[in-house]
């Protein structure tokens, strides 16, 4: 009786499980065994192709130079994102408009986007012209050694996407909140970092964390405007493509993925643990 | 009453001529009013009227478009919320969702900065009182609305507010959970005695607990009384039709003296000339099967103790209470009809003569 349960069961869920096995399940498999030397082409069972990751100082730098252009642009957005958010709330004149023109960057594609800003902040770039008159010059911002050119253009993505979502976080708070905290005694601020950040927190690091993902995988800006050592991973990626190394690919890809699942999987134990029942209270 | 008539017996809450307009039309005509300390005041009145926005003008949430608020007789109309003496229990009850029970409760305490023992004890206390302890460290979203309300009442009441309001607090309850927390909240008030506003738009609830009742209509008060004054003796006709049932019945006053349709002369309380209008309670009226009565029964309805008839008068209908205990009159009997007492002319609220 249950074993026909348990069958008609999985036959429901078989189209949609079996589509994301299929369709993700699938490739990851392919990456992490490819990268253990395993599956189709592979050399057999070797933890070699990982450890070259961190052995190899041209990989080993790239994972480093992916986690700095995946966390920089991304803590530095949180500053400029949550201020907007809130600015977007108050009753302003233009706030239409502001609240339309912000979201512009979230339809430019990225390697437009990279483009975009070489053109600008290049040595000999538009800024560069405009500072000339005055007799000043820009500095060296693109394929210098930190990569500013790559964490700007990741910003300036990345506002709009992250303003969305944390404005969105505010939004949802009750409107008796505020006033609810300000008549109990606490200031504007006391009232913000006490009752709406935290209870907006859930959306703004939800709204990091997708920020992180994808710039852990950007691939236009670093390679356009980046400096050509190091490479994060995902361009040394398409190199090893480009030379056929299927091995390599896999090996850097599944410590891509590591990285996120880690970064996840702290939220994941964070939030939880926030949310465990009577670590609020001290009584 | 005037301005410096003494610190000592301002009125722990005094509205002198507040305006307020959100865009185009005002929400709130010159209002004013006063609260002794002491007092349970109810603001009553119809949904939209501006119950939450005077509220809200008090508290400081949002500024009056003029006039001038006093709490213990100092201005306040321009401090900031977190500065003025009051506590306010929402209409949504607004409890912090990611605080427990007990936080929401310390909440106020702490940032007023109370010091630590003073705040335990008003802690324990307010937390006693409340029937709470059981369910300090639960969270909001794990509570029912009666308990919702209790913490909400609660985190107001340890602020121990030179006035606390509440903005109606009982109207997201069902009717039983309703009457045993009105009774827990006229118990609490003459417990901490505290001075407190209560808006309803419930015209039970405000008859039942206050010791005054403010009438607000379209953003104006329309009249300011105790409940049996204002039930009894209406001034205006808006009072006597919300409180209540009532027949708004047409007179042709003469001095102290009016002639009803059906031929009977009432007496006046105030006196009146020509045509006017007073306010019969249905329990005021009384009728008797005559068969050359003025009056008709057009309807009747058994409401357990009493039973409620509607009688046709020369084109005029009027409602009867009488005793269930009295005979039964028939649908289509014709009966005398008089009226018991005297009664006040009524006059027309400025908003809604037009
Ligand atoms: N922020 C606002 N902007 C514009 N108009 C508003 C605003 N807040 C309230 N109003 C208007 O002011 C009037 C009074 O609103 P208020 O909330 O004070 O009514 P209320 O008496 O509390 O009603 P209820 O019993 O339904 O709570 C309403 O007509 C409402 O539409
Ligand atoms: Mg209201």
């Amino acid at each position: 009786m249950i074993r026909k349960n348990v069958l008609s069961l999985l036959l429901l869920l078989l189209p949609g499980i079996g589509f994301l096995l299929l369709t993700f399940g699938l490739p990851l498999w392919w990456a992490l065994t490819g990268s253990i030397g395993l599956g189709p082409g592979g050399v057999g069972f070797t933890f070699d192709h990982l450890a070259m990751i961190f052995e190899r100082p041209a990989y080993w730098r790239g994972l480093q130079m992916s986690l700095y252009y995946a966390i920089t642009p991304t803590v530095l957005t949180l500053f400029i994102a949550v201020p907007l958010a809130l600015l977007l709330q108050q009753p302003m004149f233009g706030r239409k408009l502001l609240n339309g023109l912000y979201k512009i960057p979230l339809a430019v594609p990225g390697i437009i986007a990279a483009f975009m800003v070489l053109t600008m902040v290049e040595q000999g770039g538009f800024l560069d012209r405009i500072l000339m008159h005055v007799g000043l010059r820009m500095p060296r911002i693109v394929r210098d050694e930190w990569g500013i050119a790559v964490v700007l253009t990741s910003i300036w993505k990345d506002t709009p996407f992250m303003a969305l979502i944390i404005t969105g976080a505010f939004g949802a708070i009750a409107s008796d909140m505020v006033p609810a905290a300000r008549s109990l005694g606490a200031s504007r601020l006391r009232a913000f970092l006490a009752i709406e950040l935290p209870m907006a927190m859930p959306g703004i690091t939800a709204a990091a964390l997708l920020c992180f993902v994808k710039s852990l995988g950007s691939f236009a800006a670093p390679s356009i405007l980046g400096p050509t050592y190091p490479m994060p991973l995902p361009v040394l990626m398409y190199e090893s493509y480009r030379e056929g190394k299927w091995a390599e690919i896999y090996a850097m890809g599944t410590v891509l993925i590591i990285a996120a699942f880690l970064v996840l999987a702290a939220y994941y134990t964070l939030t939880a643990l926030s949310l465990r029942p009577g670590r609020e209270s001290r009584q | 009453m005037g301005e410096g008539s003494g610190t000592s017996v301002a009125p722990a809450l005094s509205l002198t001529a507040i305006t307020k307009r959100y865009t185009e039309a005002p929400v709130l005509f010159p209002t004013s009013l006063e609260v002794q300390t002491g007092e349970f005041v109810t603001i009553l009145g119809p949904s939209g009227c501006g119950k939450s926005t005077l509220l809200r003008i008090i508290t400081g949430i949002i500024e009056p478009t003029g006039g001038t608020v006093r709490l213990d007789g100092t201005d306040v109309t321009h401090l900031p919320p977190e500065r003025r003496d009051m506590a306010i229990v929402f209409q949504s009850y607004a409890l912090f969702p990611h605080m427990s029970v007990g936080d929401n409760i310390r909440f106020g305490l702490k940032m007023k900065r109370i010091p630590r023992a003073e705040a335990d004890r008003r802690f324990d206390h307010v937390v006693g009182i409340c029937g709470l302890t059981p369910l300090l460290r639960r969270m909001p979203r794990h509570l029912s609305g009666g308990q919702q309300q209790r913490v909400a009442l609660a985190r107001a009441l340890v602020m121990q507010p030179t006035l606390l309001l509440l903005d109606e607090p009982l109207s997201n309850l069902d009717a039983k959970l309703r009457d045993s927390l009105r009774e827990d909240l006229l118990e609490l008030h003459r417990e901490t005695r505290s001075t407190s506003l209560y808006v309803t738009h419930d015209q039970t609830e405000a008859m039942s607990m206050s010791d005054r009742i403010i009438l607000l209509n379209e953003g104006r008060v329309v009249e300011t009384g105790t409940p049996r004054d204002l039930y009894l003796d209406p001034k205006m006709r808006f009072t006597a039709e919300f409180l209540g049932q009532t027949n708004i019945v047409p007179v042709t006053a003469e001095g102290r003296s009016a002639g009803t349709p059906w031929g009977q002369a009432i007496a006046l309380r105030a006196p009146a000339h020509g045509p006017s209008q007073v306010s019969l309670r249905a329990e005021a009226l009384r009728i008797s099967p005559d068969t050359s009565g003025p009056a008709t029964v057009t309807e009747l309805q058994f409401l357990g103790a009493d039973v409620l008839y509607s009688v046709d008068c020369g084109g005029h209908a009027f409602r009867v209470r009488r005793d269930s205990d009295a005979p039964l009159i028939d649908r289509g009997t014709r009966v005398d009809i008089s009226a018991m007492g005297d009664a006040t002319p009524l006059q027309d609220t400025p908003g809604e003569a037009a």
